[in-house]
């Protein structure tokens, strides 16, 4: 069921939130069984159901998004349910609050059934750096579900939850959307609230959406998405209706779409590249035109991913040092520093511990200008050839990923292979524009195949649109994957 | 190039103790990841502004008057220790 029919059946009294929540955490557990999608799944939320059915009873008004269960990745805070954020070091943490984004969804009625399995604080593309175990993709359960959103996409894929929040750094949403046949949506920089959400890269990291429907999508935006006073860098009234435009748009006359050169060539599988050839000539089809433009400096996208991300990591995980919370290793006896680096050392996992040493290195005397200084400069020049390239089309579009979802294990090895993957996602963080995975298509394997579009900061309305129609004009379009 | 000496330099930067072993084997995977990231020094950037973040960033104020968030108890929950209200942490500053 989609959200909409869920809401539509609670508000009739077809359904009980009872019966609907007690069937999501049922199926979660099989889901968790074969999949390990999950950190943790919260049985309490059967109280919340009832509570609404109460509510229900007794004629209270009800939200917009009346009993649809949810799921939220495990590093954005739910008040008295453990948030790990995917490590060791926060094993234990159970936040006194909730983030602003977990509010405003139980606000409009949503019950949050489980928080979602995901590479440790983010740090990954494939679910394999989980201190709680590598996730499976459901499409093949020998291959990855992508990452570091990887949770949120299985629960989606498989029908668990209509849609499931995640968080997108530099591709943690889209990549594993691409992966499992799902929408994954990264919103413009500010669009969504951080407050309570585990940083990672500040500048850099946003919530975003993983749904199978885009109308779904929009309901989800339309009860987060104000502004926030806690958040700082919550945009102010941009007054999007995510509801009344989603649908508002039957088809793409005279829309203008630009594929990027530089990342639709041949370092993509072939099974990627026809999959693009067929979505252009959907989108000429629905009365689109698609033409090749450039943008030279995307090709630094990754340098400057990699050293800005990393940096920002160094400082923003400085606060998990075992004294005020977290976890602690040793012995008060042996003095803070020795603490604080055995805590540390210990309870991060290898690809944390990797990302905070190279982020000391971009940023320590003698090498800040030329590393870390110098992609905030590349980084510019990236947000320019964007600008540029909005001037004339509504649109930019790439292949979300470079190939499927690859065999667990393939990639560990090789330290700059996985990094090489998220060529095509991370521009829309360095930019802080939205970006969008549509499903589009399969591989010979039949394993799903994402296609990206970019739109200006701002318009990510125009986004949900634009998958509102492809979905509309698709059969089978993110369909939920029988287990 | 990054040594064996710059490991152990990070590790007290950061705060961050890794085995021998490890720290060995992290020295060649990042001096492979920087080489990588060489390809940016040729690049032209001369009159480039640094873009810190996306959007520009504002101060919030807000009236100075007392809100209501947790009770200490509630605060202290999250405590890897705490003791009379407080948070308890290793000794800092050494007796001698």
């Amino acid at each position: 069921m989609t959200a909409h029919e869920i809401v539509s059946k609670i508000k009739s009294k077809k359904l009980s939130a009872e019966e609907l929540i007690s069937q999501a955490l049922k199926k979660a557990k099989i889901v968790q069984e074969k999949y390990n999608a999950f950190i943790t799944i919260d049985d309490k939320a059967i109280n919340k159901a009832k509570e609404l059915d109460t509510k229900i009873s007794n004629g209270e008004e009800l939200g917009l998004l009346a009993g649809v269960p949810v799921v939220v990745k495990d590093n954005i805070c739910s008040k008295d349910l453990r948030t790990t954020a995917g490590s060791k070091i926060l094993e234990t943490f159970i936040p006194p609050y909730n983030a602003t984004v977990v509010e405003r969804l139980e606000a409009a009625g949503a019950i949050v059934i489980a928080k979602a399995n995901m590479d440790e604080f983010g740090m990954g593309s494939s679910n394999e750096n989980s201190a709680y175990g590598i996730a499976k993709n459901p499409w093949d359960s020998s291959r990855v579900p992508g990452g570091s959103s990887g949770g949120s996409a299985i629960a989606v894929a498989t029908g668990v939850v209509p849609f499931a929040l995640g968080t997108d750094t530099g591709g943690s949403v889209r990549q594993p959307a691409s992966f499992t046949g799902t929408i994954g949506f990264k919103p413009t920089y500010g669009q969504l609230s951080r407050f309570g959400v585990v940083a990672y890269a500040s500048s850099l990291d946003q919530v975003g959406v993983i749904a199978r429907s885009s109308q779904d999508l929009a309901l989800a935006m339309e009860a987060m998405s104000s502004h926030d006073k806690n958040d700082s860098t919550s945009i102010k009234n941009t007054n999007l209706e995510f509801l009344k435009s989603v649908a508002s748009k039957k088809d793409l006359t005279s829309i203008k779409i630009g594929l990027i050169k530089e990342l639709c060539n041949e370092g993509n599988s072939d099974d990627v590249l026809g999959i693009l050839q067929e979505t252009q000539k959907q989108l000429e089809g629905l009365g689109a035109s698609v033409e090749t433009v450039s943008l030279e400096n995307v090709r630094y996208g990754i340098a400057s991913y990699y050293l800005v991300a990393p940096a920002e990591a160094s400082s923003n995980l400085a606060r998990y040092d075992g004294m005020i919370y977290s976890n602690r290793v040793g012995e008060n006896s042996e003095g803070q520093i020795d603490i604080m680096m055995k805590t540390r050392g210990e309870l991060f996992g290898p690809e944390v511990r990797k990302r905070i040493l190279m982020g000391s290195y971009a940023l320590s005397a003698g090498y800040y200008d030329a590393f870390y200084g110098k992609a905030l400069k590349v980084r510019k020049l990236i947000a320019n050839d964007f600008a540029r390239a909005f001037e004339s089309y509504d649109f930019l579009m790439t292949p979300t990923t470079p190939s499927v979802a690859y065999k667990i294990g393939e990639k560990t090895d090789d330290p700059l292979a996985m990094y090489l993957d998220d060529i095509d996602t991370v521009l829309a963080n360095l930019v802080g524009i939205p970006a969008i995975s549509l499903p589009m298509g399969q591989s010979k394997d039949n394993l799903p195949i994402g296609i990206q579009f970019f739109a200006p900061a701002l318009k990510d309305e125009t986004l949900l649109q634009l998958s509102n129609i492809i979905e509309q004009n698709s059969t089978n379009f993110a369909p939920i994957v029988k287990i | 190039m990054i040594t064996d000496k710059d490991m152990q330099d990070l590790q007290k930067l950061a705060r961050l103790k890794v085995s021998d072993e490890e720290s060995h084997h992290l020295k060649d995977e990042l001096n492979k990841i920087m080489a990588y990231f060489e390809q940016i020094k040729d690049l032209d950037t001369d009159g480039i502004e640094e873009l810190a973040r996306p959007i520009d960033s504002f101060n919030i104020f807000r009236a100075d008057e007392q809100i209501i968030t947790y009770s200490q108890e509630e605060a202290l929950k999250i405590a890897v220790e705490a003791e009379d209200g407080f948070f308890k942490v290793p000794r800092t500053i050494d007796n001698d």
